[in-house]
């Protein structure tokens, strides 16, 4: 990124920063522009609301009359299968639910390459990416024992990610597996508790290669990145090399507790 | 055990696409605001989806390709429709947004958000409105649709570059009608005027 275009406001490179489209050269650029200009922060903190806005509205469901109707349209060879298709109801979440239950029929290698490839489509976004893997992801190790995951982890991973154990908030290990996230391979486990699943995940990374967010949280040392899609709340923090993140539903803030609860500094070496 | 693709087009269309009927009923109401129309525009877009269903090439996505299609009808439809706000009015929105950044009274967006005092219902309406449909089609399937840049590319069949400006402008013309729409509840409830 060449000065001279910094020199009038880069709304196009703010707008990629928010999408987590730049690089951490140009990211670094864009965010020392940031800290130097009112204008362009206060452009930023309107685009983060707006956002917010439309993504806390609610989309009315296609009635039962009009999806009739629409399916009535269809020629009768599409609409005698589409019926029981369709009516399915929600979609595009159900059509990978069902593809997930075919794959882990298969071998459990073949299960988790399944799900590698399935998320490896939907490129982008890291968030949306682990808000898809909290909605889908089926364990390649189902199992209550951190030690039996560790153990899968260290044959699978070329980092060292931290099994969080949580049975003292009466949330309880179910499994994990391994899947891409950021492009990355990303350590994630499995957890039932009071408010449904909740996913741990894990990989090398960069907190500030994450989306934008106006809800920042601060507890000495860490800090927290806050968002919610649809429902389901995602916190990130730096441990080390690691993003950690906690993806959940039902109470915002107590999976924002969770995770500062749970966050740790990486142990350091002992003194020699 | 392996799902083995059916022969027969029209068990493959149900297959393939009809999943996504909830999906494009979503972006469709997004992009139209309006029930029937919502409904009219998805239906539109599955009968083209099958007529063309020999050119989509099995193992892509499906959703992408519907979402080309849909978004193709909206901005043919929408452009014999829409009365498009001149030019000189968006410029001067826009201008007015930018002396608002540059004020000193600022309130926090997330506060007045937080406060319900945002806009609600009929403000987003409005502010939707009268978004050209170009700029509301990037914001609908990159922000709420979350698709990249390249995928809402593909879907309005123009360059990447002209998605990032969309985008660009798209937003801050939204954040422009949004703050307008804000001011105007107190003169709706009969106070005097500014």
């Amino acid at each position: 990124m060449t000065t001279p275009e910094l020199d009038q406001h880069p709304d196009e490179r703010l707008q990629e920063l928010l999408d987590g489209r730049l690089g951490a050269d140009d990211r670094a650029v864009v965010e020392a522009h940031l800290a130097a200009c009112a204008r362009c922060r206060r452009l930023r903190e309107s685009l983060l609301a707006d956002r917010e806005l439309f993504r806390r509205e609610e989309v009315p469901a296609l009635d039962a009359a009009r999806r009739a109707a629409i399916l009535a349209a269809l020629p009768a060879g599409v609409r005698g299968t589409g019926e029981r298709t369709a009516a399915a109801g929600e979609g595009v979440a159900p059509q990978w639910r069902r593809r997930l239950v075919l794959l882990a029929t298969a071998a459990a290698v073949v299960a988790a390459i399944g799900l590698s490839l399935w998320l490896g489509l939907r490129p982008g976004d890291p968030v949306a990416q682990l808000v898809r893997l909290h909605q889908v992801a089926e364990p390649a190790v189902v199992t209550s024992d951190p030690s039996e995951l560790d153990e899968y982890f260290s044959a699978r991973l070329p980092f060292d990610p931290r099994v969080l154990d949580l049975a003292m908030m009466e949330v309880h290990l179910r499994g994990g597996g391994v899947a891409p996230v950021a492009g990355a391979p990303a350590a994630w486990m499995a957890y039932d508790g009071p408010a449904g699943r909740l996913l741990c995940v894990m990989y090398p990374g960069r907190l500030e290669a994450l989306p934008d967010t106006l809800d920042v949280r601060q507890r000495h040392p860490f800090v927290f990145r806050v968002y919610q899609r649809d429902g389901t709340t995602v916190v990130a923090w730096q441990e080390g090399e690691l993003v950690c993140v906690l993806v959940g539903r039902g109470d915002p803030e107590a999976v924002v507790a969770l995770a500062m609860a749970k966050a740790m500094l990486p142990a350091s070496p002992p003194a020699t | 055990m392996s799902r083995r693709a059916p022969d027969d087009p029209a068990d493959r269309f149900a297959a393939e696409a009809l999943p996504h009927l909830d999906g494009l009923h979503r972006v469709a109401w997004r992009l139209t605001r309006h029930q029937e129309e919502a409904a009219d525009l998805v239906q539109e877009t599955l009968l083209r989806a099958f007529r063309t269903f020999a050119g989509f090439r099995p193992g892509t996505d499906c959703r992408a390709w519907l979402f080309t299609i849909l978004y193709s009808i909206f901005a043919n439809r929408y452009r014999q429709r829409q009365r498009r706000p001149p030019e000189v009015s968006l410029q001067a929105l826009e201008q007015k947004f930018e002396r608002e950044l540059a004020a000193a009274e600022w309130e926090d967006p997330m506060v007045r958000l937080a406060a319900g005092r945002y806009g609600a219902g009929e403000a987003v309406d409005a502010a939707l409105d009268a978004l050209p449909a170009e700029y509301r089609g990037a914001i609908v399937l990159v922000d709420l649709e979350e698709l990249t840049y390249e995928e809402a590319a593909a879907a309005m069949a123009c360059p990447v570059g002209t998605v990032r400006s969309r985008l660009a402008r798209g937003r801050r013309l939204l954040a422009a009608l949004l703050r307008e729409s804000a001011l105007e509840p107190r003169l709706a409830e009969g106070d005097v005027p500014r």
